[in-house]
């Protein structure tokens, strides 16, 4: 993965222009809502994946990166909505740049272009939730179980595990399904072949000793063994076996004997009673819309699936967050998957009677044969239409759908068509004045019939033992990737488990230092339940707090991304994460991040400036590591609180005279400053249980707690003897006594008269003097080499030990000898 | 090699335990051997790749 070292953001959503040094470090962006924080995030995110997550997929109600990630007032020239980030990466030991514009989003400028660096830029394309949001950070936590499971499916990319297994299983189904027809050719053939031969269950012992008898009758001698190559004729010479009357009158009988029984099953109360039973089935599932349109839909939503380009549906072009998109389909399959259930059910009601049909054709043919061949020949127009509509009824049962031409079929199957019965009677007369053969013709036509049975049963034996080798196959395969999967899914689960459950109790461990958590996969959920103080396991929503959840979710997530990408885990976007989270434990969540994590470059976003406080007083982002935004405009962007800026802008007002709007400007600023002082000097402010701190309240605290630090330096210099020191720090003071007392904000307190209250209605002459003074006065509180603000170690207790600057050009100890 | 960015780390782990099973299980090399190139190689996962990795000799249109 990445550092980021530098972004520069041209035209692109509310950012006119800005650039951001980050150096690979941690980096936080605060300001209030608004003030275009979220607008880095959709630029780092639109650079690395040429996409911007709140801008596409469901509910974004036609807003789309192409044609409103621009600026406004740039939405015409998509060119210059331009991103550039430079970016380390840690494995390649390289600086590479990515340059991308909304008009090529797809085409970005990568330096160096080597496919090494394209390789990990690429991974990063797979990886977008380096982006965590507050939304997405909850969904872990609070989702149920099913969406829980698919939230963390998406960020483990299950989805493919998933989209084999369906595979698999599907293939497995399928070619169990050819399994039964197969069955039943074969019990079709054995029926046909024991008719022939006169036997009542086809076997080796009975089809030799039937074929025996015939061929001793004909003086040949008997077969010992029937193998896969075993002739019934072995022996009969060519020129006899060819000469098998048309109808061979003993085998003719016994056809229609079987003709007539079959018709009979098929037209009888049992078939009726049955084939009611089923068309009710069909009935009640014929009520879910969704099953009628089944199979149509599954094989679109899973080609819809297949064919996902990542960004648009392949079907519509509505453009999608990928997650979204797979998620919706798999909503969508999951129903048709229940759907196919019941399908399941029904269609083995309808078992016994498609394979009836299937020997009603057969019958019907053989039988049909016969009217052809007898002299004078029989009429068999009535079978052979009896025979096509089997046909027809049977294909429709195997189709399935439509169901109501399914349950119609069914109706008419058990009606025994006009013409069947009286032809059935002229062929049994027909065949009736057929001669009767002698016994060495009847066992030549018995033997000849007989092999020709045998080799049809031998044929559906071989297709039978294929189809179930296939099936076996498939479905070992299935089993094993189940299995397979199961267990790798099962090891994951278990780690993040432990690794989330540690992550957890490092924040919270004054209270709940024997937290435990439970994952629990199961048939494609993933139940979540936590420890409450010992007295069992809830859903995390259950008894927790919300700033308690919301630790939850960067636990779980923290833990999946350690998991998932190992040492690769170099860089993550926390956009307005852990809002909520209580500030007795923000030093934790600071530490945790820090201590656990020390390889991963964090970016921040939060509207707290407090939250940004702890993070700098942790050490989790330095001291200049943040950009502070503190108005938006559509015209200028973000603008942030940048000393130079800010003195300019009171400039620039006050050329146009504007005294009230400078005033307002000194002000604020000066009470951003201040609060920022206060922190760092560790003044005394008059508490206030709303946290409203006014200038009034703040900077004579900031302005005392210097005086307060610069003497105390100066009494532990000469304690130490350090006389050019002592002198070095008088000066100091005196020159921020002089401008402080310039200022007069040590006298708010006590004389209204030169209160900042009365600014405004100062006119430009009179209020000169008091900007500058001001400016002057807040100089001192910086360093005059790197421009940090000066602040007191240790942060807290009872001490004071030194006030320094970050770049330790500005080091005065307080300890005196 | 196979390309490992064709799948994430997790799927990817899944599909190598799966061919490791299928092995241990004393299924064909040849069997194993398709698998793992339409699988992990070329990435096809769509129900034709994979009836043609379980039963190469089908004639499919």
């Amino acid at each position: 993965m990445i550092r980021v070292d530098a972004i520069v953001v041209e035209e692109f959503r509310g950012i006119r222009n800005i650039t951001l040094e980050l150096g690979g470090k941690n980096f936080a962006v605060c300001g209030p809502n608004g003030t275009g924080k979220s607008g880095i995030v959709d630029a780092i995110e639109f650079a690395l994946t040429a996409n911007v997550s709140r801008l596409s997929g469901a509910g974004t109600g036609g807003v789309s990166v192409k044609d409103h990630g621009p600026h406004v007032d740039s939405r015409n020239r998509p060119d210059k909505a331009r991103v550039k980030l430079t970016v380390s990466v840690p494995t390649l030991r390289k600086t590479v740049s990515i340059e991308r514009n909304i008009k090529n989003a797809n085409a970005p400028v990568i330096s160096p272009n080597e496919a090494e660096v394209s390789a990990v830029l690429d991974q990063l394309k797979q990886h977008p939730e380096f982006v965590l949001s507050r939304r997405e950070l909850i969904r872990y936590v609070l989702s149920t179980p099913g969406d829980r499971a698919k939230e963390v499916q998406a960020l483990l990319r299950l989805d493919q595990v998933e989209s084999l297994r369906v595979v698999l299983q599907k293939i497995a189904n399928a070619e169990e399904r050819t399994v039964t027809p197969l069955k039943r050719d074969r019990a079709q053939a054995a029926e046909q072949l024991a008719r022939a031969l006169e036997i009542a269950q086809v076997g080796k012992e009975a089809v030799l000793g039937a074929s025996n008898a015939r061929r001793a009758v004909l003086g040949l001698p008997p077969l010992s063994e029937l193998t896969s190559t075993t002739s019934l004729r072995d022996g009969l010479t060519t020129a006899a076996s060819d000469q098998v009357p048309k109808v061979p009158k003993t085998q003719a009988v016994a056809d229609m004997m079987g003709l007539r029984d079959l018709i009979s099953v098929i037209s009888g109360v049992e078939s009726k009673d049955r084939n009611a039973r089923s068309m009710a089935s069909l009935e009640a599932l014929g009520a879910d819309p969704v099953a009628a349109t089944g199979i149509t839909r599954d094989r679109l939503l899973k080609d819809a699936i297949e064919m996902f380009d990542g960004s648009a549906c392949p079907v519509c072009g509505v453009t999608w967050k990928p997650e979204e998109f797979r998620r919706v389909v798999a909503d969508k399959l999951a129903h048709l998957e229940e759907i196919a259930k019941r399908r399941a059910a029904v269609e083995q009601e309808l078992e016994p009677c498609i394979t009836s049909l299937e020997q009603l054709q057969e019958s019907l043919a053989r039988v049909s044969g016969y009217g052809k061949a007898l002299k004078p020949v029989i009429d068999t127009t009535s079978l052979d239409s009896y025979r096509t509509k089997a046909a027809s009824w049977r294909q429709q049962l195997n189709s399935f759908l439509p169901i109501n031409l399914t349950t119609n079929a069914l109706r008419e199957t058990s009606g025994v068509p006009e013409g069947v019965e009286k032809t059935l009677a002229e062929l049994d007369v027909a065949i009736a004045a057929l001669p009767e053969p002698t016994q060495q013709d009847a066992a030549r036509d018995f033997l000849t019939v007989g092999q020709e049975r045998l080799e049809a049963y031998r044929g559906a034996s071989i297709k039978l033992k294929a189809g179930e080798e296939r099936a076996a196959l498939a479905r070992r395969v299935f089993d094993t990737y189940t299995a397979a999967s199961t267990s790798v899914l099962e090891g994951i689960y278990k780690k993040v488990e432990k690794d989330f459950s540690e992550l957890y109790r490092f924040i919270n461990q004054d209270d709940e230092s024997a937290f435990s958590a439970q994952l629990t996969p199961s048939m494609g959920k993933l139940g979540f339940d936590v420890d409450f103080y010992g007295r069992g396991f809830f859903p995390p929503g259950a008894y927790h707090s919300e700033g308690h959840q919301d630790s939850m979710g960067l636990c779980l997530y923290l833990a999946l991304m350690k998991h998932l990408l190992g040492d690769g885990f170099t860089f993550a976007v926390l956009d307005d994460v852990l809002m909520s989270v209580d500030s007795g434990h923000r030093r934790e969540v600071c530490r945790l991040l820090k201590e656990r994590f020390p390889d991963t470059q964090f970016i921040f976003t939060t509207h707290d400036p407090i939250w940004l406080r702890h993070m700098k007083s942790e050490g989790l982002i330095g001291p200049n590591a943040a950009v502070h935004f503190r108005k938006w405009t559509v015209d200028q962007g973000p603008t942030e609180w940048d000393q130079r800026d800010i003195w300019d802008e009171i400039d620039q007002d006050l050329k146009r005279n504007d005294v009230r709007a400078a005033a307002a400007l000194l002000r604020h600023h000066l009470e951003y400053l201040a609060a920022e002082l206060c922190h760092h000097l560790r003044a005394q402010v008059e508490y206030r249980g709303d946290a409203q701190y006014e200038l009034g309240a703040l900077l004579p605290g900031a302005i005392a707690a210097m005086r307060k630090s610069l003497k105390a330096g100066k009494m532990a210099a000469q304690s130490w003897g350090k006389k050019e020191l002592v002198v070095e720090i008088d000066e100091r003071e005196k020159t921020f006594s002089e401008l402080a007392a310039k200022t007069n904000a040590e006298q708010w307190q006590i004389n209204p008269a030169v209160h900042y209250n009365s600014w405004a209605t100062l006119d430009k002459a009179d209020f000169e003097p008091v900007v500058s003074a001001f400016k002057e006065l807040m100089g001192v509180f910086f360093c005059r080499k790197c421009g940090s603000p000066l602040y007191v170690l240790p942060e807290r207790g009872s001490t004071s030990e030194a006030l320094r600057c970050t770049c330790t050009y500005t080091n005065i100890n307080l300890v005196k000898k | 090699m196979p390309d490992k960015t064709l799948f994430g780390e997790v799927p990817t782990e899944v599909f190598n335990n799966f061919l490791r099973q299928l092995r241990e299980a004393g299924e064909s090399n040849d069997l194993v051997a398709r698998l793992e190139k339409t699988v992990l190689t070329d990435g096809a996962l769509s129900e034709r790749d994979i009836r043609k990795a379980l039963f190469p000799t089908d004639q499919t249109p």
